[in-house]
């Protein structure tokens, strides 16, 4: 004699799974995995506890800035007079808003302190193609006076018309936050390196913002930044 | 004439259903076992397993990323990433960060997940055993008792199958699109192909629990195509297994239930990528309207057939006459099957690994039909015919197992592990500034990685840029002798390759 199904009234996909379990459960090819009622409470609870944990992190991912940073290691102590605050042997921190990751050239963010004199055209940090405000930040260990930035565009290696004209420069204080009354807004530039006087005590880093045209990248291959 | 429950007593009278469930119980407990060993030794198997499903989530999540074209042309549903990226979340949150680690956690994820292809084998076993035998179908009619339910073993067989086939076991760690397709096709057309007999209870009882279970296999089936679209066309198979059964009206649940995946890729993609279902379309339009996938390279028409037949080459002509004696009932499981290689044999580009659904599909149907011969003979056949009868059958089982395991290697792709070792290696050195390597298509990328620290690939004017700490290059190579020269010095020996540091 065939066993009874349940009585249940429908409530779509959630009661479709619940009959499918009760049915493999009837199943007596399934008789040694009926488990004691403490057991079925700790099998259900940790399922639970799975769910809403995998539900979390997923909030948590979407929710994700999703902003690139990393933190050089030092490899060698600053120099007494002025220098280059922003050279990678220092161990400066780099956050970007985004980078051009392609698969044959990734156009990182660290090629921006690496200090080559004569890069290739894959050694510039380039902007994704769906970031329409990029920035870049570079921050230092220590409080400097900064006085100088010399930025190296795309213009200074490949076509002029690369170079970027509209963009902003500004100080950073300790934990990044932004000195406004300090920035540099440059409107109009055709300098394939432009030097920018920029006087900030105690400051911890720098932020370019970049205005691009549309659909076009940022293309910076070297940030300078010059101060003791 | 015998009931159905009086049948469930016959085989009870020497098995038990607690006996069929320790057995049941070894399989999984082997299964799992398998599985680990294939998550220790299993190198990558395709470039794809890193950059289309976990490189993206990474990125997202740690801003730091190789981005493919798929993600730039929006070929790719975010699904698939937010699911692994939800758990790289979970697993920052638990202090996990290194990406190596993460990436290891989330194969073995998909290991263990691959687990529930040993119920579906169980499943659809018993299904097919208990038609073939005559009996009455599973979990419709329950024996009393502790009698063992009827088809087991069908079921058992299946089960072992699914939970030890090589190429399964080697197949289900690796990150890629063809495994959760395969893990929700599988039981949807079981669960299908289930609806279709006698079922108990009254008409209101048996219409509303046929009509959830429909929906529930609508779902899986739905789900089964969204995360791969390649295996669209599957999805006929259900509504035809309806049909042929005489269940029609539970076509529109079937397809109710297939509907909310659906919607909700739909909407992940209006999300992401601007427009409703819009990967979908890119998808459909390069592969099919445009034949993009060609580039990637083209195959001769055969070569799946002669794919299945190089892994198989004893076991696969033996399933094939299983399942197709048992065509009748294993129809659904056979025409599956053969509809996959048949239309994916259509298209120019072609994988081993796209066609992977079609071993649990054929082992599924072979076991079923052995195990409905088995169950038969149990009522049949005298002593030592009997005895002949299993040990031919589980013979043929024993031949399917040992022919597998001789070639579970070398897939299209099979990248080296050693490259990977030597990555990871690199990424863990608290002074690596940045790292250059002979390809990064194979490679584990930045998740790999583990460190948002530029990686590029070998040139030799790259190794004056100071930002280049470290490189990794197959041993003995020209690369190797330009970044010695370049005052490299080698640090590290991972296999066949080796890794040199600036001095």
């Amino acid at each position: 004699m065939c066993g009874r199904a349940g009585a249940d009234r429908p409530v779509p996909l959630l009661r479709g799974a619940a009959t499918i379990w009760s049915r493999s459960r009837r199943s007596p090819g399934a008789a040694l995995f009926r488990p004691s009622s403490v057991a079925r409470r700790w099998v259900t609870l940790s399922g639970v506890a799975l769910a809403v944990a995998w539900t979390a992190g997923l909030v948590g991912f979407v929710a994700s800035p999703g902003v690139f940073a990393v933190d050089v290691p030092r490899i060698e102590q600053p120099p007494q007079g002025r220098h280059n605050l922003a050279q990678v042997s220092l161990g400066p921190t780099v956050r970007a808003s985004s980078f051009y990751a392609d698969w044959s050239a990734h156009h990182h963010p660290l090629f921006l302190i690496d200090g080559r004199a004569q890069p290739q055209a894959l050694e510039k940090w380039a902007s994704s193609p769906r970031d329409r405000r990029p920035w870049v930040e570079i921050l230092w260990r220590e409080d400097r006076e900064l006085d100088t930035v010399v930025v190296r565009h795309a213009g200074s290696v490949e076509d002029a018309g690369l170079t970027v004209r509209r963009y902003q420069i500004t100080c950073l204080d300790a934990g990044g936050r932004r000195r406004l009354a300090s920035a540099l807004r440059v409107d109009d530039n055709s300098q394939t390196v432009a030097t920018h006087p920029l006087h900030c005590a105690h400051s911890r880093g720098l932020r370019v913002d970049v205005w691009t045209e549309a659909n076009d990248v940022a293309r910076l291959y070297e940030i300078e930044a010059w101060g003791r | 004439m015998k009931t159905s429950s009086a049948v469930a007593d016959d085989t009870a009278a020497s098995v038990s259903g607690t006996a069929v469930g320790r057995c049941f119980a070894a399989i999984v407990g082997l299964g799992v076992v398998l599985r680990l060993i294939a998550w220790w030794f299993e190198p990558p198997l395709h470039p794809d397993e890193f950059f289309q499903y976990l490189e993206p989530a990474w990125m997202r999540l740690r801003g730091v990323g190789i981005g493919t074209w798929e993600w730039t042309d929006g070929v790719r549903s975010w699904v698939l990433p937010a699911y692994h990226g939800a758990w790289m979340k979970l697993l920052e949150w638990l202090g996990v960060r290194e990406g190596a680690t993460v990436g290891r956690f989330l194969q073995l994820h998909w290991g263990l997940a691959s687990l529930s292809l040993i119920w579906s084998g169980w499943w659809g076993g018993r299904l097919v055993a208990a038609r073939i035998a005559g009996k009455c179908q599973p979990q419709r009619c329950p024996p009393e008792a502790d009698a063992a339910p009827s088809g087991w073993q069908g079921g058992l067989l299946g089960a072992v199958l699914c939970a030890a086939f090589p190429l399964l076991v080697t197949f289900s760690v690796h990150t890629l699109s063809e495994l959760p397709s395969m893990l929700a096709y599988v039981p949807a057309l079981v669960w299908t192909a289930d609806l279709c007999g006698p079922a108990p209870g009254d008409d209101h009882e048996r219409r509303w629990s046929a009509s959830r279970q429909a929906m529930l296999a609508g779902a899986l089936l739905g789900l089964s195509v969204c995360v791969r679209i390649a295996n669209a066309p599957l999805a006929l198979v259900p509504p035809l297994v309806l049909i042929a059964g005489r269940q029609s009206r539970l076509i529109v649940a079937l397809t109710l239930g297939a509907f909310v995946p659906v919607v909700v890729f739909g909407l992940v993609d209006a999300l992401t990528w601007g427009g409703f279902s819009s990967s979908f379309y890119r998808y459909v339009k390069f592969n099919l309207v445009e034949d993009g996938a060609a580039q990637f390279g083209i195959s001769p028409t055969a070569f799946y057939l002669e794919r299945l037949l190089q892994r198989l080459p004893i076991g696969l002509p033996l399933l094939a006459l299983l399942a197709l004696a048992g065509a009748r009932v294993t129809w659904p499981f056979l025409l599956s099957a053969v509809g996959l290689i048949g239309y994916l044999s259509a298209q120019a580009h072609k994988e081993e690994r796209f066609i992977v659904l079609f071993w649990p599909l054929l082992l599924v149907a072979a076991a079923g039909t052995m195990g409905g011969w088995l169950g038969r003979l149990r009522l049949s056949s005298g002593g030592r015919g009997r005895v002949a009868a299993r040990v031919a059958l589980l013979g043929a089982v024993a031949i399917v197992l040992a022919d597998g395991s001789r070639r579970f290697a070398g897939y299209d792709f099979q990248l080296t592990r050693d490259r990977l070792d030597g990555q990871r290696w690199v990424g863990r050195r608290p002074d690596v500034t940045g790292l250059l390597f002979d390809s990064p298509l194979y490679t584990g990328g930045y998740l790999w990685f583990g460190r948002a620290l530029p990686q590029a690939t070998f040139a030799p004017e790259l190794l004056e840029n100071p930002l280049f700490s470290h490189v990794l290059v197959p041993r003995g190579s020209s690369e190797e002798d330009v970044a010695s020269s370049a005052g490299f010095e080698p640090v590290f020996t991972a296999g066949s390759f080796v890794v040199l540091r600036r001095k």
